[in-house]
C-alpha cells in the first residue's frame, strides 16, 4: 500500500482524484476481466452488496429465501466488510481513530434506513448510480440528475439553517 | 467464493483509498454548492470519466456489452421499454416478477403510457430522496463506513440502520413497490 501511495505515510493525505481513478480501473475491470456480471456495472456497490451480503447469510442460514443478485449468489459480497476493514487498517495507520459522537445518532439511524431503502428500490448507492450513468444507463442518469437536485435542495436548506 | 476475496480485496483497497482522501460522493457535490470547494467533486467525476473511458475502450474492442449512451432520447420521448431499460427492470432486488407484470400490462395495452413513464419518474424522485437524505446524514454509504470506522458514533447508528433498511426493505418497501 505504501508503494502504491510513494510517499512516506505519516501525515500523508491522497487526492480524491486518484481515488476516483483507481475505483473507476476496478469497477469496469472488475466486469471486464472477472466478468463480475450480471447485473451490469455492479462492482462497487454499498447498499447492493451489503443486502447481498445479509441475504446470503439469511438465505444460508435460515429457511427464509431473500433474493441475490446472480453474481453474489454462490459467495458474499463483502465490500461493506472491506471497506470498514480497510478505513480502519488507514486510521490506525495514521492515528485517526478517535470515538467521537457528534450528537445525532438516532437520525443517523433514520437515516441509513431510509438510504438503504431508496437505494434498492432505486438502482444502488450513489457510487453505483454514477457508474452506471458511466455505462450508458440513461435511468442511472437521470437518477444522478436526481442526486444533484437533492444535494442542493439539502445544502440550500442547511445554508438557510433550517436542517441541522 | 473466488467472488468474496474479489470484493473483499477491492473492500479493503477503496477504503484505505476513502480515508485518506476523505472521499464522499454527496459531500463533493455539497461542498461545491456550499463553498464553491471542487477538491472532492473532482474525485467523482475523475471516477465518472475513468469509467466511462474505459467502457468505451472495451466497448470497442468487444470486451463488454456496452452501447454508447443516448442521453438525447431521454428527452425525444423514447419509452424505457423501447430501449429495454427500464427501471423496474433493473430495480434490484425486485426485477424478475415486476418485469413480468411490466410486460403483461404493456402487451394489455391499458396503461402503457403510465408504466412506460413511471421508471423516468421514480428515477428522478428517488435520486433526488437519495440526495437529500445524504446530506441530512453528512455524507454518503461510502463516506459513513470510513467514518464508522474512525470511530464516529453517528456513523455506528447509520451502518445499523443501514442494515435494518434490508429488513424492512423486504417486509415493507418492497411489497408497497410491487403495488405500482
Amino acid at each position: 500500500m505504501r508503494l502504491l501511495l510513494k510517499r512516506p505515510v505519516n501525515g500523508y493525505r491522497q487526492s480524491p482524484v486518484i481515488f476516483g481513478i483507481v475505483m473507476g480501473l476496478f469497477a469496469v475491470g472488475y466486469q471486464i476481466f472477472f466478468h463480475f456480471e450480471p447485473p451490469p456495472a455492479y462492482a462497487i456497490c454499498t447498499t447492493c452488496h451489503s443486502h447481498d451480503m445479509i441475504a446470503w447469510l439469511v438465505n444460508n442460514l435460515t429457511t427464509i429465501q431473500w433474493d441475490v443478485a446472480p453474481v453474489g449468489a454462490s459467495a458474499p459480497l463483502l465490500t461493506p466488510v472491506g471497506l470498514l476493514v480497510g478505513a480502519f487498517l488507514a486510521a490506525r495507520l495514521h492515528r485517526e481513530v478517535h470515538l467521537v459522537c457528534l450528537g445525532r445518532r438516532w437520525h443517523g439511524l433514520i437515516w441509513g434506513l431510509v438510504v438503504m431503502n431508496v437505494g434498492l428500490a432505486l438502482l444502488g448507492c450513489p457510487t453505483r448510480l454514477v457508474l452506471l450513468s458511466a455505462y450508458g444507463d440513461k435511468l442511472a442518469f437521470l437518477a444522478v440528475i436526481g442526486l444533484i437536485m437533492g444535494v442542493g435542495i439539502g445544502t440550500f436548506l442547511m445554508k438557510k439553517g433550517m436542517i441541522g | 467464493m473466488h467472488v468474496a476475496i474479489l470484493t473483499l480485496s477491492l473492500g479493503i483497497l477503496l477504503g484505505y483509498l476513502a480515508q485518506r482522501s476523505r472521499m464522499c460522493f454527496v459531500g463533493g457535490l455539497r461542498d461545491f454548492i456550499l463553498v464553491r470547494d471542487t477538491e472532492l467533486l473532482k474525485g467523482m467525476i475523475a471516477f465518472f470519466v475513468t469509467a466511462w473511458l474505459v467502457y468505451s475502450l472495451a466497448g470497442i474492442m468487444g470486451l463488454v456489452n456496452w452501447q454508447p449512451p443516448q442521453f438525447v432520447s431521454l428527452f425525444v420521448g423514447h419509452s424505457p421499454s423501447e430501449t429495454g431499460a427500464s427501471l423496474i427492470d433493473r430495480t434490484y432486488p425486485i426485477s424478475f416478477e415486476k418485469s413480468q407484470e411490466l410486460k403483461g400490462s404493456q402487451s394489455a395495452g391499458s396503461n402503457v403510457t403510465l408504466n412506460a413513464q413511471l421508471p423516468y419518474a421514480l428515477a428522478i424522485i428517488g435520486g433526488l430522496i437519495l440526495g437529500l437524505v445524504s446530506v441530512l446524514a453528512n455524507g454518503c454509504p461510502v463516506r459513513q463506513h470510513v467514518l464508522a470506522s474512525q470511530g464516529v458514533q453517528d456513523s455506528f447508528f447509520y451502518l445499523l440502520g443501514f442494515y435494518l433498511g434490508i429488513v424492512v426493505f423486504h417486509l415493507v418497501t418492497r411489497p408497497l413497490l410491487a403495488l405500482l
